[in-house]
């Protein structure tokens, strides 16, 4: 028994020897030279120097393909259609890719490494994402565990987006944080302030992104933002619209409010804001004023456990309940939530049980 | 337990500030495969399956999902406050799955005792028989787990 375990040790030792020795050979001594990337049959060629990532050659390129996890194979989110020179998929990509994905030639950007010219196919939207260089203007604390950020744009200057979009804000070194990683945050700023961006930002308990914003982030520092991603937006249509949200789930109705504001917009708006008591709701001020300038906006507020002190007047229950109340008024309207997956599931399930369709549903979860 | 190859990546990314900004250890110096060790060799005292306080931790997790944050009694015995957060968190085991980052804080009722832990943290107990290092943010002892779910040793056959 000792002699088996001992020979299955000695074999994994070489193994693991072999592979670090190739991988050091791979970084050091291979030489690709000079590769080209072509981008959707043409529309852009990169030349870029070869043995890199394929993630890490595009963003140096300015083309930033999706990713929360920085590159390091652990969100699956940087996947992009490679249809020559990307070699087999590895080990590493097969459990982020359906068998139809690989079918496809599907790949994540994150792991492979350019070898060879490469032709590959992204989203033409993507081409419009840019980085952007920033100073915090703003830092507000909102609620317990809500803060505020306001950014100024430096370089470039100006963004163009559609208000409801998110972005990644980049985290840099920190403390035990030995690698920058990005994460999404919804805009909760219009898209007619186009010099300065704005998110909201809740703690997430152990989060490496929140935990930098909560505690260590300063107005006047210096951060970078990239997007504009994601295709949360209100649609065109003179139909009521229903919002609803949670958290940090306003951030995006924020800037739609003070969009349709600016246009001095009639439509009939409804904003269901669910919180557990009155120390988690926010911007009620500011809500108060928009009800004002938009003739036919409703702000209702709704607490699921409203605490004594809270001396609580208005809606009780969960926002589900609150929503359901409705009833079938909503067949004609649109809705549009934003918060934890658990909320808009449950949402979903009441507005589509009181007759809205699920094609006049868009929601932005939290995952 | 030797430390393999995987067990290795595990515990690398298990590092403060890799996966999340407290890593999975705490306090606990040792090494990943030697906590394993200590913590199986505590459920096989206790008569207590680490799949079987995964799957209650999820049962009971799961039953308060629909307060939205707000307590939530379950089975009359446990409030439960389950807090879903923005994004998702991958397993530091070298193998695919990324999970909601949400949390979940279950009292028993009748001791006041409460645990809390992330859907992270189930997944780590089912699969991998990990509970975290003593101090880590979402560790809590096999034993305090089966107190306040109020696990029995499930029957023979």
């Amino acid at each position: 028994m000792i002699e088996v375990l001992v020979s299955m040790g000695v074999i994994g030792g070489i193994g693991a020897i072999l592979a670090v020795v190739l991988e050091l050979a791979d970084r050091y001594i291979a030489n690709y030279g000079e590769c080209k990337i072509d981008i959707n049959d043409g529309t852009r060629t990169l030349t870029v120097e070869g043995g890199g990532s394929l993630l890490g050659s595009l963003v140096a390129e300015g083309i930033f393909i999706p990713s929360a996890c920085g590159g390091r194979g652990s969100c699956g989110y940087c996947k992009v259609k490679i249809a020559e020179g990307g070699g087999p998929v590895l080990p590493t990509e097969t459990s982020w890719l359906t068998p139809q994905e690989q079918k496809n030639d599907m790949r994540l950007s994150c792991q492979v490494k350019i070898r060879e010219d490469l032709k590959i196919h992204i989203p033409p939207e993507l081409f419009l994402i840019k980085e952007y260089r920033g100073r915090v203007a703003r830092i507000t604390t909102l609620t317990h565990d809500i803060k505020e950020v306001r950014i100024k744009l430096l370089e470039p200057a100006a963004i163009e987006f559609q208000t409801g979009q998110y972005m990644q804000l980049t985290v840099p070194e920190y403390g035990d944080v030995e690698e920058s990683v990005y994460r999404a945050y919804s805009l909760s700023s219009p898209s007619f302030e186009k010099d300065e961006v704005e998110f909201i930002i809740r703690l997430v308990p152990e989060g490496i992104c929140t935990t930098w914003v909560h505690q260590f982030l300063k107005e006047g520092d210096e951060v970078t933002v990239n997007g504009p991603h994601g295709e949360f937006f209100l649609r065109d249509s003179d139909k009521p619209a229903i919002m609803i949200a949670g958290g940090s789930g306003l951030a995006p109705f924020k800037g739609m409010l003070r969009d349709l504001a600016r246009q001095h917009s009639t439509r009939q708006v409804t904003f269901f804001f669910g919180a557990v008591s009155q120390r988690d709701l926010y911007h009620r001020e500011l809500m108060a004023e928009l009800e004002k300038e938009l003739p036919n906006f409703k702000f209702v507020p709704a607490l699921s456990k409203p605490a004594e002190e809270d001396r609580w007047q208005g809606e009780t229950g969960l926002i589900t309940d609150v929503v359901g109340r409705l009833g079938e008024n909503i067949a004609g309207s649109q809705a549009y939530l934003c918060g934890s997956p658990g909320m808009i599931d449950a949402c979903i399930a009441v507005l589509t049980k009181n007759g809205m369709p699920q094609a006049e549903i868009f929601y932005d979860k939290f995952s | 337990m030797k430390m393999t190859p995987q067990l290795l990546k595990a515990a690398e990314k298990m590092k403060a500030g890799d996966i999340s900004r407290d890593g999975f250890f705490g306090r606990d110096e040792r090494d990943l495969a030697a906590i394993l060790d200590e913590q199986h060799a505590a459920c096989l005292r206790l008569g207590v399956g680490y799949e079987q306080i995964a799957r209650e931790m999820r049962r009971i997790g799961h039953a308060g999902a629909g307060g939205f944050g707000a307590p939530v009694e379950v089975d009359g015995k446990w409030s439960v406050v389950v807090d879903e957060n923005r994004g998702k968190i991958p397993c530091p085991w070298p193998h695919p799955g990324v999970y909601q980052k949400t949390v979940y804080t279950v009292e028993n009722l009748r001791t006041g005792q409460s645990v809390r832990y992330s859907e992270l943290t189930i997944h780590m107990i089912f699969t991998h028989g990990f509970f975290q290092g003593e101090g880590a943010p979402f560790y809590n002892a096999p034993a305090t787990l089966i107190d306040v779910l109020e696990i029995a040793p499930e029957a023979e056959d």
